[in-house]
């Protein structure tokens, strides 16, 4: 071993070892270096030291899952529109590789509501998964979904079906779907979008992850006969609730053991929780919240050892 | 079979260490004397070039394949272990960075070559502490270089087809940004 010759290859242990120490950003280049070293830096055995957080310039939050989150990015080349995921795990400091592409031809859309992305975890399969639901071919009146498996190389297709009643995202957040229970959510408007729609015609598409099937629920009985303002859809304990605004209150309704129950909190400037039991038309209870945030959306979110696998292939 | 050799070498380590509790309730029974000869002990080691050379206990005990076998047989003065993988030129290099405390600016003054074989060095003699150290300064000379540089480093020819290579970069060109000149 002459200090002369440039011929000392190291080890693969060696080179993890150094590979540890370079920040996110340097180890993704070194993917390039050879094909062992691609093999070596997507290997999960390589997460043994944090590294600096190399945020990745995303923008927007799809959703957050058993403590990863999904962020996704988009460009726009000539006519088309390149739209892809990645799945960080903000705790491991782990980031996916990005997911394959979806270009889409932008004469295609008449606006954004068109196509719709959601995230969820299948546990059946341990697998976490981005839905792409579209409404393309405008003429089509048909609905595809569309899956990307972590890992996976492919966006899958896996149900088409009626593309009425129309399925929307949540407006505020963008159109990203609700997941609860193996489940990705969302609202499902009767007729057009822009019409005038009453709260109890709304219906919530529900698409299964393991079952790769879809169903249209209904709204829970009791629900306000009023004309939609903000209709959103969240999750609170384990179950999903329905969120939206009436003149100056803002409503939200949940199904608690067969109970529904709303809950008002007086809309903008005091927040004033009531809830209030349907079923036995009587306030449970009120609380009062000295907050201002009210318009920052939060996500509910556990650290986790859940790692993305950074590997395509 | 691994899970054997590694439970073997536990059990060695743990015989050393009972070794050195012993060796340290001797210390405490006649410090001062004890720990006058401690400090100005050698063991003799020859390297991979012939060299013998006298090295520090202090510098030695950071070699834990040695300190495992100084344990095993209880030898004194006149032990010498053979380190057949390490060069006099390197050991050197060892030395000096131990005794001056594991300084980055240090580092800085070796060649691309030597820090690797230190790193193989530090692998082998099972030093813990300059290993990560070399791996953190082999990572200081990496980072933010191309990956020509990276490759040349390493001595690594590139696998990739020109397609494959482009594609990688362009899935991962956010990783590209701003990279320094080489």
């Amino acid at each position: 071993m002459s200090s002369s010759q440039n011929n000392c290859v190291l080890p693969e242990n060696m080179l993890m070892e150094i590979l540890s120490w370079l920040p996110l950003k340097d180890v993704v280049q070194c993917r390039c270096v050879t094909k062992v070293w691609n093999h070596l830096v997507s290997d999960s055995a390589f997460v043994k030291h944090s590294h600096p957080i190399d945020l990745w310039k995303s923008r927007s939050i799809l959703g957050v899952c058993n403590g990863l989150v999904c962020l996704q990015d988009h460009c726009v080349v000539d006519e088309f529109e390149e739209y892809w995921v990645r799945i960080w795990n903000p705790a491991t400091r782990v980031m996916s590789k990005d997911s394959p592409h979806i270009c889409l031809q932008r004469s295609d859309y008449k606006d954004d509501s068109w196509f719709m992305f959601g995230f969820g975890h299948d546990e059946s399969s341990d697998t976490y998964q981005v839905l792409f639901l579209d409404y393309n071919k405008n003429e089509s009146q048909k609905l595809e979904v569309s899956v990307w498996s972590l890992g996976d190389t492919c966006w899958r297709n896996t149900l088409t079906c009626d593309a009425f009643p129309t399925v929307i995202g949540r407006e505020s957040r963008g159109t990203f779907g609700t997941f609860v229970s193996g489940t990705l959510n969302w609202l499902a408007f009767p007729k057009s979008y822009y019409g005038y729609v009453r709260m109890n015609q709304l219906e919530i598409f529900s698409y299964n992850l393991k079952n790769e099937t879809c169903k249209y629920l209904p709204m829970p009985d009791g629900i306000l006969e009023v004309y939609v303002c903000n209709p959103e859809l969240e999750v609170l304990k384990g179950c999903l609730y329905l969120c939206h605004h009436y003149e100056d209150l803002s409503i939200i309704w949940i199904c608690e053991d067969d109970d529904v129950v709303l809950l008002a909190n007086t809309y903008i400037h005091k927040v004033d929780f009531i809830r209030y039991n349907t079923r036995d038309n009587r306030i449970d209870g009120r609380e009062l919240y000295k907050t201002e945030k009210c318009f920052l959306f939060s996500y509910d979110y556990a650290q986790s050892l859940v790692l993305p696998r950074l590997e395509i292939r | 079979m691994a899970e054997r050799g590694e439970s073997s070498e536990a059990v060695m380590l743990k015989k050393t260490e009972e070794e050195k509790l012993r060796k340290g309730k001797m210390i405490v029974g006649d410090e001062s004397k004890a720990g006058y000869e401690e400090e100005g002990k050698k063991v003799k080691l020859v390297t991979s070039d012939g060299v013998t050379m006298e090295v520090e206990i202090s510098i030695v005990k950071e070699m834990e394949i040695i300190q495992t076998f100084i344990g095993a047989t209880d030898t004194d003065d006149s032990f010498i272990f053979p380190i057949s993988n390490v060069s006099s030129h390197i050991l050197n290099q060892i030395i000096e960075l131990v005794k001056g405390e594991y300084d980055q600016e240090l580092a800085k003054k070796l060649s691309h070559d030597e820090l690797k074989e230190i790193l193989v060095a530090a692998n082998y003699l099972n030093m813990k502490t300059l290993f990560h150290f070399i791996a953190t300064a082999i990572a200081n000379v990496i980072q933010n270089k191309s990956v020509e540089f990276v490759r040349d480093f390493f001595g690594i020819v590139n696998d990739f087809t020109e397609e494959e290579e482009a594609e990688l970069r362009k899935t991962n060109a956010w990783a590209f940004e701003g990279v320094d000149e080489d």
